[in-house]
């Protein structure tokens, strides 16, 4: 037995596992921008929704604001002049799973 | 030619690499970089999309948010237009609110290969405030 030649595909062996791991790391970097990117838009509409319905004075507004932006109202309550809103959205993906954050929902508070 | 030890069996021995084996390992190194080099480009193309998508985000709701309190539309387009240079700005009033759209051609890698590039539209629609309308 040739014990040197036991080295030939010692380079491809590694290469292919550090591809591996680069692939999964590809993968989880695109999971986690599309999750991250989903939850800074429902934070987003979040504030616009309770601004709105600040301004406005009524809850219509928050709702309208939130399904304009293909989002659901989950509450909005009245505390005085304040309002507190709550959005939310299903959304799909690997890393909605891993976090187990089907469903991403933000919140947000305004007055005036 | 290299020599390599091997601990075997608690005695030490020397070996020496035979003439077949040499360039194995430049000759896999040469394809296994730039796939790896490739696969890390792929990587930070994706991290630079997502920090524009994000940013682009912000921008077109504070962009609605501005013109439906009242300031002028051709300020606010102005404003975002210096602040996220290449990008096309609508800004579609109705009677219930108004709908900014912002779209920009994000390059994949930036300045290094600007003619590779993805469309982005980011769209946002705020009621008008009290006082101000369509």
């Amino acid at each position: 037995m040739n014990e040197l030649t036991d080295e030939q595909g010692v380079a491809t062996v590694f290469a292919l596992a550090l591809l591996t791991g680069l692939t999964v790391v590809i993968g989880a970097t695109a999971a986690m921008a599309q999750w991250a990117i989903a939850r800074s838009q429902v934070a987003l509409v979040a504030d616009l929704a309770a601004v709105a319905a600040a301004r406005q004075g009524a809850c219509t507004a928050a709702e309208s604001t939130a399904r304009a932006h293909d989002v659901q109202l989950l509450e909005c309550s009245w505390e005085g002049t304040d309002v507190t809103v709550s959005i939310g959205t299903h959304t799909v993906g690997p890393a909605a799973r891993w976090l187990r954050a089907e469903v991403i929902s933000a919140q947000a508070r305004a007055g005036f | 030619m290299s020599r390599h030890e091997h601990a075997q069996g608690g005695r030490v021995r020397n070996t020496r690499r035979s003439s077949d084996d040499r360039g194995y390992v430049i000759a896999e190194s040469a394809f296994a970089i730039p796939m790896v080099a490739l696969v890390a480009l792929i990587a930070t193309a994706m991290v630079f999309v997502a920090m524009s998508i994000l940013g682009m985000q912000d921008a077109v709701h504070t962009a609605a948010r501005d013109i439906a309190r009242g300031v002028p539309p051709d300020a606010v387009r102005s404003s975002l237009q210096m602040t996220h240079p290449h990008t096309t700005v609508t800004v579609a009033p109705t009677p219930q609110g108004v709908t900014v759209t912002v779209h920009r051609d994000i390059a994949l890698l930036g300045p290094l290969l600007s003619g590779l590039s993805i469309p982005v539209e980011r769209q946002a629609l705020v009621p008008w405030e009290t006082g101000v309308g369509a």
